[in-house]
């Protein structure tokens, strides 16, 4: 467990409680680590309208309304919890603003799902968005190829990719995050990057 | 060097030592540090040729999130912590 995860618990004891002051500080907690993840997975051709912080604070809002429930049944981890917030208003963002036409959001109650959604949305933005002239061809094609590499592993694999390495989450964040243990993570990460070899090869 | 192993055989995959040493390498490229294979592969002779294979994948993998770490701070913007209550949105 993480020494921020540590922390996260001792406050949700003291809110469980009943202390105010400790259930706001709980809620403020991963900020950061939540802003992280949206900036990274919201799209470029939102940012005039939507901000990060405010998708943030949004979902922070959504997590003080339901943390009575949470405390009360606490069926996930804490931070697993709000990143599935943090990644439904993503995918909310980008549906009411870019893909409604396009495609319905399947919103399946698996946690690697939820999260596989805002991924998903993050390789589409950066394959759809990386148009820049100045952009060196080379650079741009293995962009390219990383990203299709990467959009064509499982859910599974290309969700703990994208945390280790896009979102540059440690192991134990990732673990706390997934709820298994940092082994599980090491050993998770190891399959998913020789599947991801075996795709930039060709061969997997 | 001696090519112990190639992340062909499924083996591999559930290799503790891998797992342990691909981590380490993650975190040193991301640290911005320049990785030695060859002394990998002297200290690791089992798990060299893996490693070797390897490398190029997460080097691709650190750039790409470079990459997305410089855009997503040119697109940031001062944030400043609020409460949660309704009065705020």
């Amino acid at each position: 467990m993480t020494g921020t995860a540590n922390i996260a618990q001792e406050l949700i004891d003291r809110a469980r409680q009943g202390d105010g002051a400790a259930r706001q500080e709980l809620l403020e907690l991963y900020r950061a680590n939540l802003r992280r993840m949206v900036a990274s997975r919201l799209d470029r051709r939102l940012a005039s309208r939507v901000d990060a912080s405010d998708v943030v604070q949004e979902t922070l809002a959504d997590a003080s309304k339901r943390l009575d429930d949470y405390l009360r049944d606490r069926p996930l981890p804490f931070l697993m919890w709000l990143r599935q917030l943090a990644g439904e208003r993503v995918i909310d963002t980008h549906r009411r603003h870019i893909v409604s036409q396009r495609r319905s959001i399947n919103r399946e109650d698996h946690a690697d799902e939820r999260l596989d959604g805002s991924s998903r949305e993050l390789i589409r933005r950066f394959m759809a968005n990386d148009t820049s002239p100045s952009n060196r061809l080379s650079r741009k094609e293995r962009r390219d190829q990383v990203m299709s590499a990467l959009a064509s592993l499982s859910a599974r694999d290309r969700e703990v990719l994208v945390m280790r390495y896009l979102e540059q989450l440690g192991a134990a964040e990732i673990a706390e995050v997934l709820g298994i243990t940092e082994g599980a993570v090491k050993a998770r990460l190891l399959r998913a990057l020789i599947h991801m070899r075996g795709r930039l090869e060709g061969n997997g | 060097m001696t090519e112990g192993s190639d992340s062909s055989g499924r083996g591999d995959e559930t290799n503790p030592l891998l797992a342990e040493l691909t981590e380490e390498i993650t975190r040193r490229l991301q640290a911005g540090e320049v990785i030695e294979p060859d002394a990998y592969a002297a200290q690791h002779p089992d798990c060299a040729g893996t490693l070797r294979e390897l490398l190029p994948t997460m080097e691709h993998l650190i750039e790409l999130g470079r990459t997305v770490a410089r855009e997503s701070q040119a697109e940031s913007h001062p944030e400043s912590p609020g409460s949660f209550g309704e009065s705020v949105l």
